[in-house]
C-alpha cells in the first residue's frame, strides 16, 4: 500500500464525486454516526423507525420490507 | 424534481460478487467458481436497462458489515473473518467478518473500490448507498486496532469510517 495515500471517509468521497449517500438505519438509530441531513436513511426494521429517522431531520426512501406507517 | 429512489434489492452479491475490475482477485477469489460474478459489463447493462426503463438503479456497497467477501483475497482488512461454530456471537447470518476500523489499509481499499465504481454508475442515480446495516459489536473485541466490543469505543471509529479523513496516528 502507498505510504503517500490520504485516506478519506466513506461519505466524502461519495459527496466529492456529486452523490448523495444512502446507509441503512443503524448507522443513525444505532451507532449515531453524525450524518450529513442529506444523507437518506434507510429503514428495514419498523415503521417506527422511519417516524425516528425523520423526526431527526433526515429523509427515508420508501423500502419494501416495511410498511410506511399513519404518520 | 428529485424523485426519491424507491429501492427493490434484486441483486445481493453475498453469492454472487461484483466484479471490480481495478481489484481484479476480489471477485475471482470471491466467486465460488471461475466466472460466477456479476462483471462490470453485466453492471452497466443493469443500469442501461433500468435506466432506459425510467428506473433509477443505484448500487449498494455495504461496510462496514457483511464483508467477509473481501477475506478470501484480502484477508488481513477483515476481522473475525468465519468464526465457526459460534458464528452468532460474531454476525447475523454466517459467515461472519467485517472490515478492520482505524485501519489505513482497509482505508484505503474501500477508497480504491470507489474510486472504480463511482465514476461507472453515476449516469444511472445521484445516489449510492454505503450500507451500513447489522455491524457486530463483538467482531471489534478481535479488531487489533479497537479491541473492544464496547459501543462507545467503536462509535468513534465506526463514525470517521463513514464521515471523515481519518484523524488517527497510526
Amino acid at each position: 500500500m502507498s505510504e503517500a495515500y490520504i485516506s478519506r471517509g466513506i461519505h466524502e468521497q461519495i459527496f466529492a464525486a456529486n452523490r448523495t449517500p444512502i446507509v441503512w438505519e443503524e448507522m443513525l438509530l444505532q451507532w449515531n454516526v453524525s450524518l450529513d441531513k442529506e444523507v437518506l436513511v434507510q429503514v428495514w426494521q419498523s415503521a417506527a423507525n422511519i417516524k425516528l429517522a425523520t423526526s431527526m431531520g433526515y429523509k427515508v426512501p420508501p423500502s419494501p420490507r416495511v410498511l410506511v406507517p399513519y404518520l | 424534481m428529485v424523485i426519491p429512489p424507491s429501492p427493490c434489492r434484486p441483486i445481493v452479491f453475498i453469492a454472487r460478487p461484483l466484479e471490480i475490475p481495478s481489484i481484479p482477485e476480489l471477485a475471482s477469489k470471491g466467486a465460488y467458481g471461475q466466472g460466477l460474478w456479476y462483471s462490470a459489463a453485466d453492471l452497466s447493462e443493469i443500469l442501461e436497462y433500468a435506466s432506459n426503463r425510467g428506473i433509477q438503479a443505484y448500487i449498494e456497497i455495504d461496510m462496514p458489515g457483511h464483508t467477509n467477501s473481501i477475506s478470501y483475497s484480502h484477508p488481513e482488512l477483515i476481522a473475525a473473518s468465519n468464526i465457526q461454530p459460534n458464528w452468532p456471537m460474531y454476525a447475523n447470518q454466517p459467515p461472519s467478518g467485517q472490515l478492520k476500523l482505524i485501519n489505513s489499509d482497509v482505508d484505503e481499499f474501500m477508497s480504491r473500490i470507489l474510486a472504480d465504481i463511482l465514476p461507472r454508475t453515476g449516469g444511472a442515480s445521484n445516489y449510492f448507498h454505503s450500507g451500513g446495516d447489522e455491524v457486530n459489536a463483538n467482531v471489534y473485541a478481535l479488531d487489533p486496532g479497537v479491541n473492544s466490543n464496547v459501543s462507545t469505543v467503536i462509535q468513534p471509529y465506526l463514525e470517521k469510517f463513514v464521515l471523515y479523513v481519518s484523524p488517527f496516528i497510526m
